[in-house]
């Protein structure tokens, strides 16, 4: 367990009415994973909202109750998350772990400091759980500067490019869903051409990727693909982040 | 979206009490948004159908309340209805009810689409500064401003009287412009600490006095 942080605990209220930007928005759902005195707070708090929320109804027009209806007979369901069924959502896990160590080796240097890694128990389930958390705290860190470094992309959604060494951790998120037949992809910008990183699915929301840089690399570019992805963009990007040397 | 309680308490008794979906809940029956939100995640256009009628109004009220275009709101409505429709096979009533997990998501939405749309408005005026106004200016107006809530909702109206000035107007500028915590500071030039403050202990008032209760 982490000690509860008295500054993400102080922004529950402004969490539960939204009024957070996407970093802080970032840090206080980190630590909601952790906390769950916080979790009760934010839980009780966004009913509250929704009371707000009930007071300002207003009956929409028909239409668009016809046009929503014509939408979703062309819109695909995404699957239920099945217990057992999270793979990729661990690969993913592991790495951000991998990009957490290296990235924020301070981070746990001032951990260290704190004394959450250098609590030495004999007891082995103990030393299990300590690490647990300097996974979590590392996640958070992790997600909070990739949040801290957030480009906004055409369309919606944003790209946080973390470079480290011969390496960058990508970070995309708050996809806008695509139609069936497109999906986005990432390209790695040098003087001489783009070349594909990654292709990420039209609906999946976020991605984050691990990407080796090659020589040259000076940005990380998002366009939107045919399916299958393409050998060379088709569309102008939609986002674009640097990668600082 | 709501956050995972990890109740499994909760969980086993949701199993117990579920209903039958079978012939017995029929069309002339009014059904719990929940099942018709569990029924649309196995592809039921009918019971889709059947909840946006039953919640249609508190999103779209909500939406447009912040973005306040009537084009806007009918569009973010759709699209919040749309993730609704694509999501809900991972909708657990264990976690929340479905008009909570609806009203959060299109009020995410809207907050969204009203600061992507300040975000390029700024773009354009860093640009441009041919009519830069003073900083703070756009959103006074709104602090006096007073929201029309619905007669039926007398207790809540009665609540939000027992807050301080500052708590009410910080809680209001936040969940109906959509402005973030920064901004409120900013726009009744109050310390930013005190506002985050007043914005949770404001909330907590408001449960406390309208019995909210995890």
């Amino acid at each position: 367990m982490t000690s509860p942080s008295p500054e993400a605990h102080l922004l529950t209220g402004a969490y539960a009415l939204d009024a957070l930007d996407t970093r802080d928005r970032a840090e206080v759902e980190a630590h909601l994973d952790d906390c769950v005195t916080c979790a009760r707070e934010v839980a009780e708090l966004r009913t509250v909202a929704t009371m707000l929320g009930e007071a300002v109804r207003e009956t929409p027009p028909p239409s668009l109750r016809t046009s929503l209806l014509r939408e979703i007979d062309q819109t695909r369901q995404l699957p239920p998350v099945v217990p057992g069924d999270d793979l990729r959502q661990r690969r993913e896990r592991r790495q951000l772990k991998v990009v957490a160590v290296a990235a924020a080796a301070a981070a746990v240097v001032a951990l260290v400091g704190l004394g959450v890694v250098g609590a030495v128990s004999v007891d082995q389930r103990n030393q299990l759980a300590a690490e647990r958390a300097r996974v979590s705290d590392l996640d958070a860190v992790v997600a909070a500067a990739a949040a801290g470094s957030a480009q906004p992309m055409t369309g919606g959604g944003t790209i946080a490019v973390i470079p480290f060494g011969d390496r960058a951790y990508v970070d995309v998120r708050d996809l806008p869903p695509l139609p069936n037949n497109r999906v986005y992809q990432l390209w790695m910008s040098t003087p001489d051409g783009v070349k594909s990183a990654a292709v990420v699915d039209g609906n999946a929301g976020r991605a984050t990727r691990l990407l080796q840089l090659q020589r040259n690399v000076r940005s990380v570019k998002v366009t939107v693909e045919p399916a299958g992805g393409s050998k060379q963009p088709t569309t102008p990007a939609i986002g674009t982040a640097a990668v600082h040397d | 979206m709501p956050r995972r309680a990890d109740d499994d308490d909760g969980r086993a008794l949701h199993a117990v009490a579920a209903p039958d979906y079978g012939a017995s809940t029929t069309s002339g029956g009014l059904a719990a948004p929940e099942q018709l939100l569990q029924r649309s995640g196995r592809g039921d256009n009918a019971a889709f159908a059947a909840f946006y009628d039953q919640l249609s109004s508190q999103v779209f009220g909500l939406v447009k309340r912040v973005v306040r275009d009537p084009a806007q709101a009918e569009e973010v409505t759709q699209e919040v209805f749309v993730e609704i429709w694509r999501l809900a096979s991972r909708f657990d009533p264990a976690k929340g009810s479905a008009a909570g997990w609806a009203c959060a998501l299109a009020h995410r939405r809207a907050v969204d689409r009203v600061r992507s749309a300040q975000a390029a408005t700024d773009r354009e005026r860093r640009v441009g500064a041919v009519w830069a106004t003073p900083e703070g200016d756009a959103g006074y107006d709104e602090v006096t401003e007073q929201v029309e809530l619905r007669l039926e909702y007398e207790r809540l109206r009665r609540c939000l009287g027992g807050l301080t000035d500052l708590q009410r107007e910080s809680i209001m500028l936040a969940y109906y412009s959509g402005h973030t915590y920064r901004e409120v500071a900013h726009l009744l030039s109050t310390p930013v600490p005190t506002v985050k403050t007043r914005m949770r202990d404001g909330l907590i008032r408001l449960r406390d006095c309208l019995g909210v209760s995890a």
